[in-house]
């Protein structure tokens, strides 16, 4: 059993909006291990980005935040600002989901990165740029490029910049957001290899965060599937994509270019008011009545499998009354079996 | 960037032309015959027909009116604004005397407006909806809405006949310059600091600095090297046009204080209809607001990649 970099306790993420108490992410239990690639899928808006903001507390101050976020030890959610930027970029690096954005457009890339070298290790103008320049080339990028400004890139050359930023520290964990977003199929592939390879060879860690199940599919090890706040299935990435366990899951391996391309039904929820039961209730089909009441907790391990569903093998156990589970879990898997998933 | 500065002189030189034609027929638009209005100016009431017709004649005012505008542009363009009608001193001669003092107090001003609105606007935008936001706004908005001749009076009133700290008009020392800067100072500093903290405010929302903090960095670096660079660009346009409009001299403000200045001296001769004097004050003026809009945009890209840059290179 490999040590975590990272544990998430309890997590509950809340904003206070004027429509009321939005829930981000609730029960959030979730582990990375030492030099392990986790991937976390889900919708858009079901909470993956705050997700990973929170992991840095870089949300903005009307985010509540309650549970246990631990790296190697320390408790992030314990710590005074001023402890906490000596974590940010340099024990944990982050790229921000769409780095046209995130890139300041009146700084040269250069400066950008060789800020973190001045800042951090203190060192002097000259020195950081060299630093900068070597970590321009290490994701691919000329270092002459480095007094151009962010406007000068291209899409793909601008997200190697963030990954250059993101990783120019070395750190233990990177949060990779949307990293591929708005990228086209081949530099979607170059910069996700690019990424994984730099992890992987600084034998670091990783949470990518993403729609596309394809891409978490190739490049993790284990894969979160998170809906409407929850994370309602974890485990192995082969088994998560061979052996849904989870109906949401399951609907967004259908929903795959090679798997019939078929759109989950229904809208994301409001994470203001979520449906009363299991949150996927209402877009389900293989929802029973007590679906629509119980809110299942996340259930497992069934090797390293958890699920947050009813009708899941451990929740079969947990309910006596099992029948009708037992009837719509059957039709769950021939449905599973039938597509050849 | 050459390009780019090429480019705005040029548009500045058509801007130019067009307040030279502008200029030239204000003097046509005004009542009555410009040969009357030059002679009434020049000697006075009673004047015969034949007194008028030989003024036409040698102001070159019976030509057709485009070849006088043709050859008003050409003495212009060997810098010759004419005599005043009043006094028959060079136009030019008279302006560039009167530029010193409205330049200083122009620059004066500025400096006045920057210490005041840029501390409280930045401090308004990082402390938002706090005590300290609401009273600099409150003060701002008051002194948005005070008109500065009224001010002016305030300040003349009180520092000057109660407290005898300055002097209430005239032009010499450094005291004369205080009650005349901060008049324009202040009222320049109201709206610059509202402006400060609203664009601060959109700057500070930016991903780039939750980026920046997601890289580390402390909250002073990231407002001094990341947001105030974003954020002062608005500020410096603002800053820069009223900089120019300051250079044409603030006419009431100067009146006020008495201040010798080019806006005075516009003053003085609407008051004495000496009508090339206007018309060259009027050139001048919109000349250097030109040229000080001109260097807010050179300003602007030294200050700005994405303007400095072409597309293409």
């Amino acid at each position: 059993m490999s040590y975590s970099i990272l544990s998430i306790e309890d997590l509950k993420v809340s904003f206070k909006t004027s429509k009321g108490t939005v829930t981000a992410n609730e029960s959030i239990y979730l582990e990375i291990k030492e030099g392990e690639i986790l991937g976390l899928i889900g919708e858009t808006g079901c909470g993956k980005t705050t997700l990973g903001k929170a992991i840095l507390r870089l949300l903005s101050g009307k985010a509540k935040l309650e549970g246990k976020i631990v790296y190697r030890g320390t408790d992030l959610l314990t710590l005074t600002e001023k402890e906490m930027r000596l974590f940010r970029g340099k024990k944990i690096g982050i790229m921000l989901q769409n780095p046209s954005a995130c890139l300041n457009p009146v700084l040269s890339a250069g400066r950008q990165i060789a800020e973190i070298y001045r800042y951090h290790e203190g060192m002097g103008k000259k020195e950081a740029e060299k630093k900068a320049g070597e970590m321009l080339e290490l994701v691919g990028i000329s270092s002459s490029r480095g007094c151009d400004y962010p406007h000068q890139f291209s899409g793909g050359m601008m997200q190697r910049v963030m990954v250059a930023i993101g990783l120019a520290l070395r750190p233990g964990l990177l949060v990779a957001d949307e990293p591929t977003k708005g990228l086209d199929q081949d530099t979607k592939l170059q910069i996700a290899e690019l990424i994984a390879g730099l992890v992987r060879k600084e034998n670091a860690s990783m949470l990518l965060i993403t729609h596309d199940l394809e891409l978490a599919g190739s490049f993790t090890d284990r894969i979160a599937v998170m809906y409407a706040g929850e994370i309602v299935e974890i485990g192995k990435t082969a088994e998560i994509i061979s052996n849904p366990k989870h109906p949401y899951t399951l609907d967004l391996l259908h929903s795959l270019p090679g798997k019939g391309l078929r759109m989950v039904s229904g809208q994301p929820p409001s994470l203001v008011s979520p449906p009363s039961g299991c949150r996927y209730h209402p877009r389900c089909s293989f929802r029973v009545e007590a679906c629509s009441v119980a809110h299942p907790g996340l259930m497992g391990p069934e090797g390293e499998r958890f699920t947050r569903c009813l009708l899941s093998e451990k929740g079969r156990k947990k309910e006596t009354a099992a029948q009708p589970f037992l009837t719509a879990q059957a039709a769950f898997r021939c449905r599973c079996e039938g597509e050849g998933i | 960037m050459w390009k780019y500065i090429a480019k705005r002189l040029a548009m500045v030189s058509i801007v130019i032309a067009g307040v030279t034609f502008i200029a030239f027929s204000a003097m046509y638009f005004a009542p009555g015959d410009p040969a009357e209005v030059i002679a009434l100016a020049r000697y006075g009431e009673d004047l015969s027909a034949s007194q008028i017709g030989t003024l036409r004649e040698a102001e070159g005012l019976d030509a057709p009116v485009h070849i006088q505008y043709l050859i008003w542009v050409g003495h212009l363009l060997r810098l010759d604004l004419g005599k005043s009608l009043v006094t028959s001193e060079d136009v030019l001669a008279e302006i560039l005397q009167k530029l010193p003092a409205t330049a200083k107090l122009a620059i004066a001003s500025l400096l006045v407006s920057f210490l005041i609105a840029l501390p409280a606007g930045i401090l308004s935008a990082l402390r938002k909806n706090s005590l300290l936001d609401r009273g600099c706004m409150f003060v701002s908005l008051v002194g948005v809405s005070i008109p500065n001749f009224w001010l002016g009076l305030l300040l003349i009133w009180l520092f000057a006949l109660t407290l005898h700290m300055f002097p209430s008009f005239g032009y010499g020392s450094l005291k004369h310059f205080v009650l005349p800067a901060l008049t324009l100072g202040t009222s320049l500093a109201a709206v610059t600091a509202r402006l400060t903290r609203a664009s601060l405010l959109e700057v500070l929302g930016q991903e780039y600095i939750v980026a920046a903090r997601a890289r580390g960095l402390d909250e002073h670096t990231i407002l001094f090297r990341h947001a105030l660079k974003n954020a002062l660009l608005p500020v410096i346009t603002f800053a820069g046009m009223q900089f120019g409009y300051l250079l044409g001299g603030a006419v009431i403000v100067e009146t006020i204080f008495s201040w010798p200045g080019i806006g005075k001296l516009l003053v003085d001769s609407i008051f004495a209809r000496d009508f090339s004097m206007i018309q060259g004050c009027v050139l001048f003026i919109a000349v250097l607001f030109s040229l000080s809009s001109l260097a807010v945009d050179i300003l602007y890209a030294v200050l700005d990649p994405r303007i400095r840059y072409d597309r293409h290179d």
